[in-house]
């Protein structure tokens, strides 16, 4: 019991359920002692009353006549009788009053004052000092009526022996009940307690053992309450612990081995390093060199590909230059097959040959402007100057657009005019020439029947935009993020270098601070050239 | 003189209970006019005499006779085996009742065996001896035949008159304290009172020692009342009747019935006990007789 109430749970739970229970039986006690004493004052009160109703009835007729002698004598037999009268007075209205108590009586004319003033028109009782007994007794005063008109007043002290004795047995007996209830008290409060307690501190001593390392212990409480479902719940716990510290223990020595293993890796690639840290070094020592190498080599490469571009622009031009001249060729050779038939018909004349020759010299004038035209447009921009949009946009038209007439691809174009940038015009042209370029090969390459490619030209307030759009089937998505890479393409080998739209997006993002992007629509490739317009650049 | 004047105690013991069962039976008669408050407590006398006998494995039966002729015809039948009678009706019918009877005995209210009786008056009257007793009034307890006669013989001795013819009114008064208490609110100007109750009274009021004045003291001669056994009675009942009497003080039931009656203790009555009252006796009647 001792060990429990040294828990301090318990000894709080102990402590305030046995204040609990000794307050409640305090005022119970109290509240008992005061309706016990009122009780006897009652009893009291009630005896009073009987014995002056009595002594009233039985002297009526001597009171009225005012026979003292026997009233007196009635008295003091009455009073020597009852032993728990102290004093009686019989004080008449307007007369005498007759005293007795035990061996005396007397017949006086005064007495005390509190039995005067006790004497109203009704019983009243109190516990006073008697100044005839000197001590405490219970004063009741009777008021006698005859007829209804007040004679006088009968006062009767009763000894408190018997109330004292009552009290004090009260007292005992509350005593007796108390110690009684105290040890009830300690009996059911430790009940209680340890009831209340004893699954915690058990509960508390299994966690000081879990707390020590000792996870094998487990809550020994099978009650159904919320306590058990907490102990049931706490052993649950421990199991997963144990099982998971069993894991962890697993977990711990396989990973010292992977540990162990993976030092001895890492020692392998230690040493490893320390190898390639030589070579590193020896390489680092070489760099300079051959970077200046790599430098060189990729100079080389791109040379290489500048030449190479070159050399397709140049295919590209050749091919665009025959398809331009194509058609005057052709009118030149009917020229001078018109020329030849006519000599041999002799139809030649002088105004024929005229006609002719200015003809012929139409058709070379021409295909010599198609050649200045193709010089110019490759003839790079060396200043950046304020160009019209759709101008440029033609031109590259103009280019191609017998490569396109010669492979029944359309093309279609709704433009803007007025649309001011600034920049290189010819690299600008360059761009939608590859563009255009692209467009066709993919139509040519999958075979489109109706190949279209649309351009569109249009503003807003900040920038100007073309869009060129075909039908032939859109980007596969696979490549369509890598199609501005340099050196990629998918044409057959030798027919694409993979420059032309990364020169492209470097033309239009970097020397004119624009925007080339692409996207697939529904049966084709977008096209998006965003360019600042002259006038923000101006602003800015 | 005592209530206890105003009855006659008869105990009797039943010979052939006693005889054949070894138990004896105990029984009282009174007067009809018998004392109020003893009347009141018959019944407890009663049960406290029976209680009394079994305690001491006896049978008691107590009875009551309403007049002094009732009383002595049982009693010279052989019904009755003792009877209690004041003095004065022992010393009229004293040749018969000696013829049969025998072991007197009496009770007594003191330390003292005899009873002195006081002549009292408020001081503030103008009575100072038997001389002063003309056209008074007296009050004294009824059935007190004694007293009465004390009273009678110093009125005759003095006055040469019996008392009733000097005095105006005499209240004969139940209760023992009332005649003095007469005195004390003048409603009498003379009383007598015996000693014990004179103290008794004057120690509940000492007033009453400053108001009234003793004019005349008795002799210690008087006993108040003579009880006796029938000459058949067995000694071995009288025997144990007055063992039973001798050791009352120890028995809580006897001492209730002293209590009641106001004895003190009960004794065998020799000779010499009653001669002076027989004296004083045959002087009242013989001055009675003289002045009548």
């Amino acid at each position: 019991m001792f060990k429990l109430i040294n828990e301090k749970l318990f000894g709080k739970v102990f402590v305030l359920i046995f204040l609990a229970i000794f307050i409640v039986l305090s005022i119970f006690t109290y509240q008992a002692s005061i309706l016990q004493k009122e009780s006897i004052l009652n009893s009291l009160q009630s005896e009073s009353k009987t014995m002056a109703d009595a002594i009233t009835f039985l002297n009526k007729e001597e009171m009225i006549i005012n026979n003292q002698i026997v009233v007196l004598e009635f008295l003091n037999e009455f009073l020597n009788v009852n032993n728990q009268i102290e004093t009686m007075i019989l004080s008449r209205k307007n007369g005498n009053n007759i005293i007795l108590k035990k061996n005396y009586w007397d017949t006086v004319e005064n007495k005390f004052e509190i039995y005067d003033k006790s004497q109203i028109d009704v019983s009243s009782y109190e516990i006073v000092i008697s100044p005839y007994v000197e001590k405490e007794v219970f004063k009741y005063t009777y008021p006698i009526y005859f007829s209804g008109v007040l004679w006088g007043w009968l006062h009767i002290d009763l000894s408190l022996d018997e109330y004292e004795s009552k009290i004090s047995q009260m007292y005992q007996q509350f005593i007796y009940l108390t110690i009684l209830m105290l040890f009830s008290s300690l009996i059911l409060s430790y009940l209680i307690a340890k009831m209340v307690s004893k699954p915690i501190i058990s509960l508390n001593s299994v966690s000081s053992e879990i707390a020590k390392g000792n996870l094998s212990i487990r809550a020994n409480i099978t009650t159904k309450d919320e306590i058990g479902i907490l102990a049931k719940t706490f052993n649950n716990m421990l199991e997963n612990l144990e099982f998971s510290q069993k894991e962890l223990k697993n977990s711990h020595n396989k990973l010292e081995l992977r540990v162990q293993e993976r030092t001895k890796e890492l020692e392998n690639v230690n040493s490893q390093l320390e190898e390639k840290s030589k070579l590193l070094k020896e390489l680092n020592d070489g760099l300079e060199e051959k970077v200046k190498k790599e430098i060189l080599k990729q100079q080389k490469q791109e040379q290489l590909l500048i030449q190479q571009s070159k050399l397709a622009a140049m295919g590209e031009m050749i091919g665009n230059i025959a398809h331009q001249w194509r058609q005057p060729l052709n009118a030149l050779g009917l020229v001078l097959q018109n020329i030849y038939y006519s000599y041999k018909m002799d139809d030649l004349d002088d105004e024929f040959m005229d006609k002719s020759i200015k003809k012929a010299n139409l058709l070379t004038n021409s295909m010599s402007k198609t050649i200045d035209d193709f010089r110019n447009f490759f003839k790079p921009n060396k200043e950046e100057v304020i160009f019209e949009l759709t101008d440029s946009v033609k031109n590259s038209i103009t280019l191609i657009e017998s490569t396109f007439l010669h492979n029944n691809i359309a093309i279609k174009y709704v433009v803007e005019e007025d649309i001011k940038v600034k920049g290189f015009p010819n690299e600008f042209s360059q761009v939608i020439l590859n563009i255009l370029t692209n467009a066709k090969d993919a139509i040519i390459e999958k075979n489109i029947l109706n190949g279209e490619v649309t351009i569109n030209t249009s503003k807003d307030n900040s920038y100007a935009y073309v869009k060129i759009v075909d039908n032939a089937g859109g980007i596969p998505k696979n490549i369509i993020e890598k199609i501005f890479n340099p050196y990629f393409t998918t044409k057959e080998e030798g027919k694409g270098t993979g420059i032309g739209l990364y020169m492209s997006k470097t033309i239009i993002e970097t020397n004119m601070n624009g925007k080339l992007e692409v996207e697939n629509i529904q049966n084709g490739a977008l096209f998006t050239i965003k360019i600042p317009l002259k006038e923000i650049l101006n602003d800015k | 003189m005592k209530t206890v004047l105003t009855l006659i105690l008869i105990l009797f013991l039943n010979s052939n209970l006693l005889a054949n069962d070894n138990i004896s039976r105990f029984g009282f008669l009174s007067y009809s006019n018998i004392n109020l408050n003893f009347k009141d407590a018959r019944d407890s006398l009663s049960s406290w005499i029976e209680d009394l006998g079994l305690s001491n494995n006896i049978k008691v039966s107590v009875e009551f006779y309403n007049t002094l002729d009732e009383l002595f015809f049982a009693y010279k039948n052989g019904k009755l085996d003792m009877i209690v009678i004041s003095f004065s009706d022992f010393y009229k019918n004293k040749t018969f009742l000696n013829n049969i009877s025998k072991d007197y005995w009496s009770a007594t209210f003191n330390e003292e065996k005899y009873t002195q009786f006081y002549l009292v008056s408020l001081k503030e009257k103008n009575i100072n001896s038997f001389k002063d007793i003309q056209n008074a009034t007296l009050s004294l307890e009824k059935y007190d035949t004694v007293s009465k006669l004390w009273f009678d013989k110093n009125s005759l001795t003095t006055n040469n008159k019996d008392s009733e013819k000097i005095l105006k009114k005499i209240y004969f008064e139940t209760k023992e304290s009332t005649p003095l208490l007469n005195v004390f609110f003048k409603k009498s100007d003379l009383a007598i009172v015996t000693k014990d109750s004179w103290n008794s009274m004057v120690q509940l009021n000492p007033s009453i020692e400053k108001k009234i004045k003793i004019i005349e003291r008795s002799e210690k001669i008087f006993l108040p009342f003579i009880g006796f056994f029938s000459k058949d009675t067995q000694e071995e009942k009288i025997d144990i009747f007055f063992k039973i009497t001798s050791k009352i003080e120890d028995t809580i039931r006897v001492e209730e019935l002293l209590s009641l009656l106001k004895f003190k203790s009960f004794f065998r009555l020799e000779d010499k006990y009653i001669d002076d009252m027989e004296i004083y006796f045959k002087e009242y009647y013989n001055l009675k007789e003289k002045y009548d």
